[in-house]
């Protein structure tokens, strides 16, 4: 099992959920964060951290969701570990709860 | 999820739980609801590869067929659904000269051996039991009375007698009528840490009912971890028509223009109705969830000066072998080790962090020696607990927190590995639970373990922070009000809420 980081957090990235993270399991892209599974102890103290609610537990992922668990892997392999809480995107609000982001996905 | 119940509880730790299984098993339409995503509060089990490791149990006191203690295990309705296991030592002491191996129910077996160490206090040593009994017998009377809340509390000058008589002293104040000896008086309170203050600072009457409840009924772990009785308090609940509503933290308490409480809001839920509100969070986290100014002056100045209880430090640890390879026998289970007498000197390093030398007292709990259900064949667990500050935790960078965690870690592991020589070759899993962690999983500021600490302003039934809050419809239950923390402590503070007014 792992929690994975979906659609929502793209062009958002408020990055509440690294702050709480026991493990230091997430990576942070441009516009994006994911979370390492071979790193994730599945406490799921993020979920209700973000505020996009963009954070699932593996076996909650609806199937429209569910390429983001691959896409998490790949991706925490790439990019580096972000342990501090960052500012959100500038401009975040007009993102915030759109659907579909993936397209403006900055790898 | 409705949109009214009778009562909801904000937190979902064993007090709240009980509590709330209590109450709907009254046919009462009861919601529990929780920030996290598994009910428990401390009461949870986590996993690491092949391991599962109960966060907070050490030892849970006289749950027994027949025991006191156990009758709030039937009452919660829980008995059925959990097992308990109990250790054949409670637990081995070293302290200098002094190497005491309590077993399980055999208090005139732990007499002799103090007696052994400390013949010339023999006739003290049977006294002080004597009364420490007669104390319990008060005690229990008061707790587990089947007669009216405010019968009880007329009755208690009469029948339970010892609560008031004792409720101005230490537990250091009651062992001194007895004897002088220091050396005798730190073995008497060996489980110290259990409390989180030193028997000089530590209340008797908080202390005295576990005290004899462990000697005389024995120390027992849940089978499968605490997760197991927090799963089954939820399965109660849920039998009896409540809801438990996970991974949503309650933003706010509801209350009226009248000042009553009218319900919770959290973003999952929106708004919930309810009369009544019973908070399993700390206080601090209740006033400002309902708002700084719905409290009079008296109250919030009262609330500041109470002192929250310190915090804790346990690393887990997974061995790749069992622990009879280490030398343990398969009849050990916690040992307490303290370098030096005196407890308050101990308790005023570990309270400013001062850790990191050998001279605080700490301990070994060998888990899968009494539950090897949580580890795979042929391998182990066990856990080194250490009472740490709570401060020097919060403020640190990530980077620094990391550092300063990793070097605790080490530090425990080195003290064990003086016990266990080898053991630092067959870890295969390593995790520690430090003060922050603490915060983050339960809210309690400061990463507290038990609540308010238990001096002796702060405890018994008069001192402790109330059940009732000065609103008309909130409630405290928990290690925050009395009797305060533990398995026990918690699940009685249930039974006495719901006991007074419900
Ligand atoms: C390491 C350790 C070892 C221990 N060892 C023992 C032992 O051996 N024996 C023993 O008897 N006791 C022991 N204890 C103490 C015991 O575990 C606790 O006293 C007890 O579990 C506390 O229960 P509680 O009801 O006060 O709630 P807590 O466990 O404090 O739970 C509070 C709950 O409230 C929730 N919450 C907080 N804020 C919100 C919010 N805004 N909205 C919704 N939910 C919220 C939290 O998520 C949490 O689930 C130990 C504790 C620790 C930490």
């Amino acid at each position: 099992m792992t929690y994975v980081v979906t659609d929502n957090c793209i062009q958002c990235k408020h990055t509440e959920c690294v702050d709480i993270c026991p493990a230091d399991a997430f990576r942070e892209g441009k516009n994006f964060i994911v979370i390492d599974p071979d790193e994730c102890v599945d406490c799921g103290l993020c979920v209700p951290e973000c505020p996009e609610e963009a954070i699932f537990a593996e076996s909650e992922l609806t199937t429209d969701d569910e390429h983001f668990l691959e896409l998490n892997a790949e991706l925490a392999k790439e990019w580096p570990l972000i342990l501090e809480k960052l500012p959100p995107i500038e401009g975040y609000q007009s993102w915030s709860g759109k659907p579909n982001k993936l397209a403006h996905l900055e790898r | 999820m409705k949109s009214e119940y009778d009562v909801i509880f904000i937190g979902a730790g064993l007090g709240g739980l009980t509590a709330a299984s209590l109450i709907a098993q009254k046919g009462k339409k009861v919601l529990v609801i929780d920030k996290h995503n598994i009910a428990g509060g401390y009461a949870t089990n986590f996993k690491r590869k092949d391991f599962e490791f109960d966060v907070s149990l050490h030892s849970f006191d006289g749950v027994v067929k027949g025991g006191n203690s156990y009758k709030i295990i039937e009452a919660s309705g829980v008995a059925d659904k959990i097992e308990f296991l109990g250790h054949d030592t409670l637990y081995h002491y070293q302290c200098g000269d002094i190497d005491i191996k309590v077993k399980h129910q055999d208090i005139e077996g732990y007499k002799k051996q103090l007696v052994h160490y400390f013949p010339e206090e023999e006739g003290n040593i049977e006294r002080l039991f004597s009364e420490a009994d007669k104390n319990y017998k008060d005690m229990s009377g008061f707790l587990y009375s089947t007669k009216r809340f405010f019968l009880r509390i007329m009755a208690t000058p009469l029948f339970y007698r010892r609560i008031l008589k004792y409720e101005h002293y230490t537990v250091d104040d009651y062992f001194s009528r007895y004897t002088k000896n220091e050396k005798l008086k730190a073995a008497l309170s060996a489980q110290w840490s259990y409390y989180g203050l030193p028997a000089k600072d530590l209340a008797f009457g908080y202390f005295s009912y576990p005290f004899i409840d462990y000697l005389r009924f024995g120390g027992y772990s849940i089978k499968g971890g605490s997760q197991k009785l927090s799963n089954a308090l939820v399965d109660t609940i849920v039998e009896h028509g409540g809801e438990v509503q996970l991974a949503s933290p309650v933003t706010k308490i509801v209350t009226n223009e009248k000042n009553k409480i009218i319900g919770i809001e959290s973003k999952k839920t929106g708004f919930v109705r309810a009369k009544k509100i019973v908070s399993n969070i700390s206080p601090y986290a209740v006033v400002s969830l309902t708002g700084d100014e719905q409290f009079d002056q008296k109250f919030k100045q009262n609330l500041k000066q109470l002192k929250p209880s310190i915090s804790g430090f346990q690393v887990y640890l997974g061995l790749n072998c069992t622990l009879d390879k280490l030398g343990v026998k398969k009849d050990e289970y916690i040992r307490f080790f303290s370098p030096t007498l005196s407890q308050r000197e101990q308790f005023d390093n570990l309270k400013n962090g001062n850790v990191f030398e050998d001279k605080t007292g700490w301990s070994i709990n060998y888990f899968s020696n009494v539950d090897d259900s949580l580890v795979s064949p042929g391998k182990s667990s066990l856990g080194l607990f250490t009472l740490v500050g709570t401060s020097n935790w919060h403020s640190l960078s990530k980077m620094e927190y990391r550092e300063k965690k990793q070097e605790l870690t080490q530090v425990l592991i080195d003290k064990a590995s003086k016990v266990l020589p080898g053991l630092v070759d067959h870890i295969e899993v390593c995790e520690a639970g430090t003060p922050r962690t603490m915060t983050k999983f339960t809210n309690n500021p400061g990463g507290a373990i038990y609540g308010f600490e238990q001096n002796i302003k702060q405890s018994g039934l008069f001192r402790r922070f109330p059940q009732k809050y000065p609103l008309k419809g909130l409630y405290q239950v928990g290690a925050w009000t009395f009797p305060g923390a533990g398995f026990i402590g918690t699940m009685l503070s249930a039974k006495i809420l719901v006991d007074r007014y419900f």
